[in-house]
């Protein structure tokens, strides 16, 4: 077995360590091709045909070149350009030999460290890519220097070295001016993973459920806020096909809202869900994001779907009066049926209604008819057919959040009550660390809005009439214990652990993700109001990268304490300073009695003082002289006058 | 300082001329108790050096001519059968005396290289299973030619450092070698020369020599050569600490021939040369460029 060299290890391993976090967004095909260049190359195949394999290279360049074309019709840009990137240093790594060649492979090492960033921002990435840094150092630093270094010296070095560039990197990071937005569109986030979405059909949220992502959270101004009792509104569904709930794709025109009681201020953190919904509890008036906009079902959306993380401040309202009067136009649409779906369901809707009673009362009785007739709240409920609000009403009964609200909603469109589907987020998790709430797309939720004459829109979650935990105590609660396993619950006893994470995380994801120009602006106002311009920005970086540089290169240069001189020394010291001020000066190597002898063939008067003091000096520092002969040393050097 | 010292110098001075400091660096190295390794292209009088210092010092003298076919025997001694008494007997080789002078010492294949340098290590040798002892004192005073000659085989480096000093002896200036080729048979002349001590003598001056002061302060220097000569790239390895101590004993031993009883700055620098540049070797990628290359990094120490 062919033992593998120390060069060959240092060359490929830190590049597989660059490698692996990108295999998460590279094609599968190039993933492998680097896994096998990598083994190919520290296998002895290599190199016993390392000089034959010229042309195998050059022909692998080439395809691999059209490959990249083929699977991104690019070769450039944030996806093509890492995977030629990629598939070049690989090739690159088949050809390296030798230390000008490693000194290549690292730097473009250090170049694909930053690419992953590209595609993946988070805080276990970044400190992946920390600690391959440092490897990639400490091969630097291996095979570079004159003598083989054990790779335990290399790996300390390489790491002490990144230790002290981490306070200039700390310094750029915080004084480095920041650009208005965003770089367009190089930064790519990966690829929502699921959101509320503008429709609802039986099933969706359930789906939406067995997710662990965290679709926001939210930070209150205030302490004491259950954010478990809040109902955060996403999309509101007016249309219904008899299947699925659509939200009315028309401008409406403004409806008077008024908010009543004490406002409530709060902070979302918005994870990208590719959605455009920004997920708000209450009335708000005021959602501090740019281009975000409010519809007159309290929708509150972004300018585009939200493909980045996002940051925004509300000032809302938890009691308020909306569109106390209807429409005619937006009445027909709130009581609008498929015709042919759910005869069933409409006729007890009607006859709820023809027995004379109230809007509320009915809403009451449909309510009522959920808690009194066997109804499950299941994850898993049956498929339902064509008529499938009555198949759940009547036969099968079996059903999660959306199948509720929507058949609530038919019932009362029936019964001639106008009503409306709304859907976003209820419950969320409290994390003490932290003192914000975690609201994950579990706790997606969908619940029913009923106008009453006066009172405008009221909401009515008929969940709540079957699984009162649900709403009280969260998802997990709610649910049957048959149906937990279908989500993806964590352990109990790693909660403190998982809160803490997630506590470390949002601090990551708010002041360095986040550190945009806004905040840069407000932390360095606070240090001081001159450096928030351009000027005071760059001078300051100047001058701290100056002072840091100087500080680490007195510290490197002087390590521990210098030794205090002697006495004869600081008396020698006055005597050299003495003379230095006649322009003659003693090399910082060049021995007392060199330095005399020199000092005489510049000085010839002063030769007998010279001489003495130098003798004195010699002696009490070198030799035996008596600590007496001291004092005559003070003597000389204090009439000394050159 | 007593007169026998400097009658010595003044005598070999007589003999080898316009070399007092090498003359003065070779007596001291023997005075420190280091064996001394003379290199130079033949024909200075890197023997007559060797042969002058043996003289005057009163030492019993060897010389050992290395050749390539040279067998440790040759330098250790065999036991041999007599017949008279039907028993072993050991015939000790020329490495029993107290003055060695092992002249072209990288001629020799590196096996009876290392019978001799053993015994300057050990200050005895072992031959067929029995340690004997060298006499005292013992000195071995090598030549080797420079290592771009033909035929040679280099001393390693660990054997190098067995060598408390190495000089070179180089051209003599036009005046001295005026009066070299005027002058008399240098031959003539070492049979001529006259002891000025006695081992007992000689033994007394090295216990002198080791009680030269060195204090704190020139501790201080000493380590500070010792550390820049291991933190700069320069060199392949730093001083090791038994040339540390060789620069301790030299630098002592040239304060002693200057008549003082302690040792300062200058005594170190006067003495590093000889001391340190046979023990460093530049790293790779450093063009050392001349001898005196190591010398110059170390001088530039800044004396604390």
């Amino acid at each position: 077995m062919a033992k593998f060299e120390p060069g060959t290890l240092w060359l490929v391993g830190p590049l597989l360590l660059a490698l692996l976090p990108q295999t998460l967004f590279l094609p599968v095909w190039i993933s492998a091709a680097a896994a096998l260049g990598m083994v190919w190359r520290i296998s002895p195949v290599w190199r016993k045909n390392a000089s034959s394999q010229r042309l195998l290279r050059l022909v692998l360049a080439l395809s691999g070149t059209l490959g990249v074309f083929i699977e991104h019709h690019t070769l450039f840009g944030p996806q093509g350009g890492v995977s030629l990137l990629v598939l070049m240093t690989v090739l690159k790594l088949l050809e390296s030999e030798g230390r000008r060649d490693h000194l290549v492979m690292t730097l473009v090492g250090y170049f694909l460290l930053m690419t992953t960033f590209i595609h993946d921002q988070r805080l276990l990435t970044a400190l992946w890519l920390a600690v391959a840094a440092t490897v990639f150092t400490a091969s630097l630093v291996a095979t570079q220097s004159s003598a083989p270094l054990p790779w335990r010296t290399a790996l300390k070095l390489g790491g002490s070295l990144i230790l002290q560039a981490l306070p200039l990197a700390l310094l750029l990071f915080v004084l480095f001016p920041r650009l208005h937005s965003p770089i367009g569109g190089l930064i790519q986030t990966r690829q929502a993973q699921t959101g509320l979405s503008d429709s609802m059909s039986p099933g969706s949220v359930s789906q939406l459920i067995r997710s662990d992502a965290i679709a926001f959270r939210a930070d209150f101004a205030s302490a004491g806020i259950d954010g478990r009792a809040l109902y955060w509104r996403g999309p509101v569904l007016w249309q219904y096909d008899g299947q699925t709930w659509h939200r009315t794709g028309t401008a409406v025109e403004k409806v008077a809202a008024e908010p009543l009681g004490q406002p409530l201020n709060y902070t979302i953190t918005l994870e990208a869900d590719n959605q455009p919904w920004l997920p708000v509890a209450g009335l708000a008036t005021h959602v501090n994001l740019p281009g975000a906009h409010e519809t007159a079902d309290l929708e509150w959306l972004a300018a585009r779907p939200v493909q980045e993380r996002q940051r925004y401040e509300v000032q809302a309202w938890l009691d308020y009066r909306i569109e106390p009067t209807l429409s005619p136009a937006r009445r027909a649409l709130a009581l609008d049926l498929p015709r042919g779906f759910n005869p069933g369901a409409i006729a007890l809707g009607r006859r709820w209604a023809g027995e004379g009673r109230s809007p509320q009362a009915i809403a009451e009785a449909a309510l009522a008819y959920f808690r009194e007739q066997p109804f499950h709240y299941t994850l898993n409920p049956p498929t339902l057919g064509a008529n499938a609000v009555d198949d759940f009403l009547f036969a099968s009964r079996r059903g999660f959040c959306e199948h509720y609200a929507g058949a609530f909603t038919v019932l009362m469109r029936a019964a001639g009550v106008p009503a409306r589907v709304v859907t976003g987020y209820q419950g969320g998790e409290y994390n003490p660390i932290g003192k914000y709430w975690i609201v994950r797309q579990r706790d997606a939720h969908a619940w029913a809005e009923i106008w009453l004459a006066n009172q405008g829109w009221v909401r009515v979650d008929p969940t709540a009439a079957v699984a009162p935990n649900r709403i009280e105590l969260g998802i997990e609660a709610g649910l049957p214990d048959t149906d937990k396993s279908l989500l993806n619950l964590p352990a109990a006893w790693l909660q403190p652990l998982r809160l803490t994470w997630d506590f470390v995380n949002n601090g990551w994801n708010q002041w360095v993700l986040g550190y945009d120009f806004e905040r840069q602006q407000r932390l360095l106002n606070v240090l001081s109001p001159s450096l928030t311009s351009l000027r005071g920005m760059l001078w300051s970086l100047l001058a701290g990268a100056a002072i840091l540089l100087g500080g680490l290169s007195l510290l490197l240069l002087h390590p521990g304490q210098q030794p205090k001189p002697d006495r004869p020394a600081r008396l020698y010291a006055r005597f050299l300073h003495r003379l230095a001020r006649t322009g003659l000066h003693k090399g910082p190597a060049e021995g007392p009695s060199d330095f005399a002898r020199r000092a005489i063939r510049h000085r010839p008067q002063l030769a007998r003082e010279i001489e003495a003091i130098t003798s004195l000096y010699a002696g009490l520092r070198y030799g035996h002289a008596p600590q007496a002969q001291l004092a005559e040393l003070q003597r000389l050097i204090r009439n000394f006058r050159p | 300082m007593n007169t026998s010292i400097t009658s010595a110098i003044g005598q070999i001075n007589h003999i080898i001329l316009g070399k007092d400091r090498q003359v003065r660096l070779a007596l001291a190295c023997l005075l420190a108790q280091g064996h001394l390794l003379i290199e130079d292209i033949p024909g200075v009088g890197k023997t007559t050096l060797a042969h002058a210092l043996a003289r005057v010092l009163g030492l019993d003298y060897q010389r050992i001519q290395f050749t390539s076919d040279l067998l440790p025997a040759d330098i250790l001694g065999a036991a041999v059968f007599e017949r008279e008494s039907g028993a072993f007997r050991f015939l000790p080789g020329p490495i029993f005396a107290q003055l060695i002078l092992a002249d072209e010492i990288n001629r020799a294949s590196p096996k009876a290289q290392s019978a001799l340098l053993e015994a300057m290590e050990e200050g005895q040798v072992s031959i067929e299973g029995e340690t004997r002892p060298l006499p005292s004192p013992f000195f071995v005073i090598a030549t080797q030619n420079p290592i771009d000659q033909v035929g040679v085989f280099p001393l390693p480096e660990s054997q190098l450092d067995r060598f408390m000093m190495r000089l070179r002896l180089g051209y003599p200036n036009p005046a001295a070698e005026r009066d070299l080729l005027a002058g008399q048979d240098r031959r003539e002349l070492l049979a001529n020369l006259q002891p000025v001590l006695t081992p007992a003598e000689l033994a007394e001056q090295q216990r002198q020599v080791r009680n030269v002061r060195v204090s704190d302060a020139l501790l201080d220097y000493l380590q500070a050569i010792i550390g820049a000569s291991r933190q700069n790239a320069s060199f392949m390895e730093g001083l090791s600490p038994r040339g540390g101590l060789a620069l301790k004993h030299a630098a002592q031993a040239w304060a002693y021939l200057a008549g003082r009883d302690f040792a300062q700055p200058e005594d170190l620098q006067v003495v590093l040369p000889g001391v340190v540049s046979h023990r460093l070797r530049p790293a790779p990628g450093i063009t050392a460029g001349d001898e005196a290359w190591a010398v110059r990094i170390l001088l530039q120490v800044p004396i604390p």
